[in-house]
């Protein structure tokens, strides 16, 4: 009966470590495949543009330093006030977005077409920190798997490094 | 970690609802590495086993209200802010109170650099 249980409760625990990586793989994905390629960066807390990954063709274009006001018909703070509300939501490449930006105290309105995929931007999302998840999961799937005795406190191991 | 780091990977998107888990993951570190800390390697002394429960609990409630995005947009960061200083501080206890758990306390702490210097 004892036996069981344990079997069980490692069950439940290697679905657990399973579901929580498919977790990772999926949002892997969004982060790769899902999340449109726009051509520049931005730092949401203050709107400022990091990086102009592809030149726009025509001017006035995207330029480091400037300051994003609005973004089709959401502003910033709208942006701010609502973790739902995504800027480049469902975009394709070739699509034109109007995008507002503040530069140098003069707000300049800029028809800016998603370029899609480019290496640049793919490099950036890839050499981040995204991968550190992977590693927290190995370290919590090696310690349901390897370490004894399995009592609470090793539980709570997993469950942080997943967590 | 693992969700919290993957969720804040797509948070700035604001896509598949990473920025709400992002906030969600938060409060759920934090009881849980508090936790895992005060009784690892050798459990503190808890004065009132109900301070855990009731921990747990409001913790559990934030993470609930972030999924309405009723707390202050910042206020998550406090709750990771205070898992992470939270941690350091109780490991820092163990290290003083419980002298034959610093090889353990040792081999967490070059664990964690080697995770988090890279």
């Amino acid at each position: 009966m004892k036996k069981d249980l344990t079997n069980r409760w490692n069950v439940s625990e290697l679905l657990l470590s399973l579901s929580v990586l498919f977790v990772l793989l999926f949002f892997t994905y969004g982060i790769f495949g899902y999340a449109p390629y726009i051509g520049f960066r931005f730092n949401p807390p203050d709107g400022k543009i990091l990086a102009v990954y592809i030149q726009g063709k025509n001017e006035p274009t995207l330029k480091e330093g400037d300051v994003l006001v609005r973004v089709g018909a959401n502003s910033l703070d709208d942006y701010h006030a609502d973790n739902r509300l995504a800027f480049f939501k469902g975009v394709k490449p070739g699509d034109t977005i109007n995008v507002v930006v503040n530069r140098n105290g003069t707000e300049l309105a800029i028809p800016w077409v998603i370029p899609g995929f480019n290496q640049l931007e793919f490099n950036i999302r890839f050499f981040n920190i995204w991968w550190l998840a992977y590693i927290f999961w190995a370290v919590g799937f090696a310690a349901q798997l390897l370490l004894r005795p399995k009592n609470s406190t090793l539980r709570r191991l997993f469950i942080a490094a997943f967590t | 970690m693992g969700l919290w780091l993957i969720f804040g990977s797509i948070s700035a998107w604001h896509l598949l609802e990473g920025a709400i888990l992002m906030h969600v993951a938060a409060w759920l570190l934090l009881p849980v590495y508090l936790h895992l800390h005060w009784v690892f390697p050798k459990p503190l002394r808890l004065p009132q086993k109900w301070l855990g429960y009731f921990f747990y609990a409001v913790c559990l409630l934030l993470a609930i209200a972030e999924l309405f995005q009723i707390p202050p947009r910042g206020l998550y960061a406090l709750g990771f802010l205070l898992a992470m200083a939270g941690s350091a501080v109780l490991l820092g206890v163990h290290f003083f109170r419980q002298p034959d758990q610093r090889r353990d306390l040792a081999l967490v702490l070059t664990a964690t650099l080697l995770v988090v210097i890279p």
